[in-house]
């Protein structure tokens, strides 16, 4: 025992000093492992994240119904605020689905203007009542008001405004603003001012929410009859074209909606009504289950993912590489170094493991570094995909690539080091000695 | 008592040409414990050979290599670097220092693979050859001299019982040459090391009662002359 913890200590002794000894290069190395290694667990654990965050959590519903179309692009405009709306389907059949014995909640959605790039949707005091958003745990919850905060009143011009808006904006309770027509596709800097007509209709800002982690964050929620009535806009719910005067009441039979939001009494009843509205239909579509239609995107981004796992395995080889350069590098001048220490007695596999514990220790350390350089890259790419989406990715998040990318850089380690190993373990002492 | 005993050492080396050499042909070699011999030899005569042969970094051909009754030649690679870590310290010509290691650091290397490093210890080796205040000096902030001590102070480190010596006073001057092989002589009888040096310089191998001509006593040199 003793004798091995001294062989060890002096492997360590050795190791360090070298490290220290080849300071500039080592520091190097251990930059582009670190790199390598923040890469390759950034990768895997984004796509995954991403996918997750996008299929699952934020949702807060089951299903949309909308205008016949794509159920990807309906979802993208209605949960995620991305994308243009397919289209609009009559008020009539939001009242039908609503009716239906499967649907146990319908909220509609009208779409259409903006405030500084960010989407202003047109709904019922419901959503804020009967709808949880959260992440993927358990613990989704209402959207949940700031004090002095309320809900809008339905028959009055008041907005309530997601915490992302009201940072990025400015507007804060009491403040008044005027929707502009138009949505952006990609989100709030895709729209100039100057290109955009501001309707005259003017709105007070009654509530702000508290940040919730989900795409409600960037969103002004107003009434739904305000869509309906703001200048400009007209309503095609009979076919026949309608422009809502003030004073005025507007039939149902004018109105229509973007999508209709539901929840469904089981998920048996989404498989129904899917089969209803999907297969049975023309009018609408059903997209459901949403995290399907969701998940459906990233299977065709699926080769954008194997293309930067590729670049990041790449990044991998070049760190080895740079590993096994750097020692390869230093081995004539080491070689000496070597013989003089089998000459006072350090056997061949002695000086063989000096070098893989070198090279092994390099990946250690550059791995470790990988956990800054991980956390830095996912900051921004969170941050990037909070301020387009709302939705959060957590960067402390648990991916198994946290575990096994450190290892498998300690296995290329070990594996680069293998060559100069091999070198130093068939230094030839006293040819060595004798030329030096 | 006898340190080294070396009967019918034979060790060649592959030429070029791939043509296989012998170099050393020694018969017959005894050192008593704690006996000084300085072997002689002009350049080419084998000495560092032999020197290498004795402390199991060279593998020998045939014949036995007996240093305090354990027979070198016969040993493994891996069991002879043990052997030579515990039993036999080297000073080398050009001393072999670890530049990048300070005064004791290099000692305690020496202690590494044997005894195991013991700080005081080395400090003390090092003060008893006038270096008590150079510990911390890596070996090109010291003179030649000094690098020599330091080196002596590594061969001595895992207390052994035979240190070899290949032209100790090669690279030193004139003036200084027997002043450093008397504090070498000196600090082996203290530690009770044998001491065989080889050299080709006609002061050094005066200093010795106990003299060889390695020509003479190497079959395959150069001059081989058979006399001692």
């Amino acid at each position: 025992m003793k004798s091995l913890l001294l062989y060890l200590g002096s492997v360590g002794i050795i190791v360090l000093r070298s490290l220290r000894q080849h300071a500039l290069s080592s520091l190097v190395t251990i930059l582009s492992v670190g790199l390598a290694a923040g890469l390759v667990m950034s990768v895997f654990s984004v796509a995954r994240q991403s996918r997750e965050a996008f299929s699952g959590g934020p949702v807060g519903f089951d299903a949309v119904l909308g205008a016949r179309g794509s159920q990807l692009q309906l979802v993208l405009n209605t949960v995620f605020h991305l994308e243009t709306s397919p289209g609009n389907i009559p008020w009539s059949l939001y009242e039908e689905i609503a009716a239906h014995p499967r649907v146990d909640l319908a909220i509609p959605y009208a779409v259409g203007d903006n405030f500084e790039g960010f989407r202003i949707v047109g709904t019922n005091a419901r959503i804020f009542d009967s709808v949880y958003f959260g992440d993927n745990s358990e613990s989704k919850t209402l959207l949940s008001f700031s004090p002095n905060s309320r809900v809008f009143d339905e028959a009055r011009r008041e907005a309530v405004i997601g915490s992302f808006v009201a940072a990025e904006t400015g507007l804060t309770l009491g403040s008044h603003f005027n929707p502009s027509h138009g949505v952006s596709e990609m989100g709030a800097s895709a729209l100039s001012d100057s290109a955009q007509h501001h309707h005259e209709q003017e709105y007070v800002v009654v509530g702000v929410l508290e940040p919730s982690g989900t795409p409600a964050d960037r969103v002004l929620w107003i009434p739904i009859e305000g869509i309906y009535r703001m200048d400009g806009h007209v309503l095609r719910g009979d076919g026949e074209v309608f422009a809502a005067e003030d004073g005025h009441e507007i039939g149902d039979d004018h109105k229509e909606v973007s999508a209709v939001m539901l929840k469904l009494k089981s998920n048996r009843d989404g498989f129904f009504l899917s089969q209803e509205i999907n297969g049975g239909r023309t009018d609408a579509t059903l997209a459901w289950p949403i995290s399907a239609s969701v998940a459906q995107l990233f299977d065709k981004l699926g080769w954008v993912s194997r293309v930067l796992e590729l670049v990041a395995y790449l990044v991998v080889v070049v760190a080895a590489g740079s590993i096994l350069a750097s020692l390869y590098n230093t081995m004539n001048e080491r070689r000496r170094e070597f013989a003089i220490l089998r000459s006072l007695g350090a056997r061949r596999r002695t000086v063989f493991a000096v070098i893989l514990c070198e090279s092994s220790l390099i990946a250690l350390f550059g791995s470790l570094l990988g956990f800054v350089f991980y956390l830095l890259i996912l900051s921004v790419v969170a941050g990037v995909v909070r301020d387009q989406t709302g939705v959060v990715l957590d960067v402390f998040a648990y991916h198994p690539a946290l575990l096994w990318t450190p290892i498998g850089m300690l296995g290329v380690g070990a594996i680069a080091g293998l060559l100069p190993a091999r070198k130093a373990y068939s230094t030839d002492v006293a040819e060595t000695l004798s030329r030096s | 008592m006898t340190l080294l005993r070396i009967e019918n050492l034979k060790v060649s080396f592959r030429d070029p040409g791939g043509d296989l050499s012998v170099i050393l042909d020694v018969p017959q070699l005894e050192m008593a414990q704690g006996e000084h011999v300085c072997l002689a030899g002009r350049s080419g005569s084998g000495k560092t050979t032999l020197l290498n042969a004795i402390a199991g970094i060279r593998r020998t051909d045939e014949g036995v290599v007996e240093v305090s009754g354990t027979d070198v030649a016969k040993l493994s690679e891996s069991q002879r670097d043990r052997f030579r870590a515990l039993n036999i310290g080297y000073v080398f010509q050009t001393f072999h220092l670890l530049g990048a290691y300070t005064a004791l650091e290099n000692v305690l290397m020496g202690m590494l693979f044997g005894a195991g490093p013991d700080r005081v210890f080395a400090a003390k080796l090092l003060d008893e050859l006038g270096l008590g205040d150079r510990l911390r000096h890596k070996p090109h902030q010291l003179s030649i001299g000094q690098q020599q001590r330091v080196a002596l102070a590594r061969a001595l480190a895992n207390k052994p019982k035979l240190v070899l010596a290949d032209e100790p006073t090669g690279s030193l001057d004139p003036g200084s040459s027997l002043e450093a092989l008397g504090l070498m002589r000196r600090a082996c009888t203290e530690h009770g090391a044998g001491l065989l040096v080889v050299s080709h310089d006609q002061k050094v191998i005066d200093d010795f009662e106990n003299h060889l001509d390695l020509a003479a006593i190497n079959r395959a040199a150069k001059g081989h002359g058979g006399g001692a």
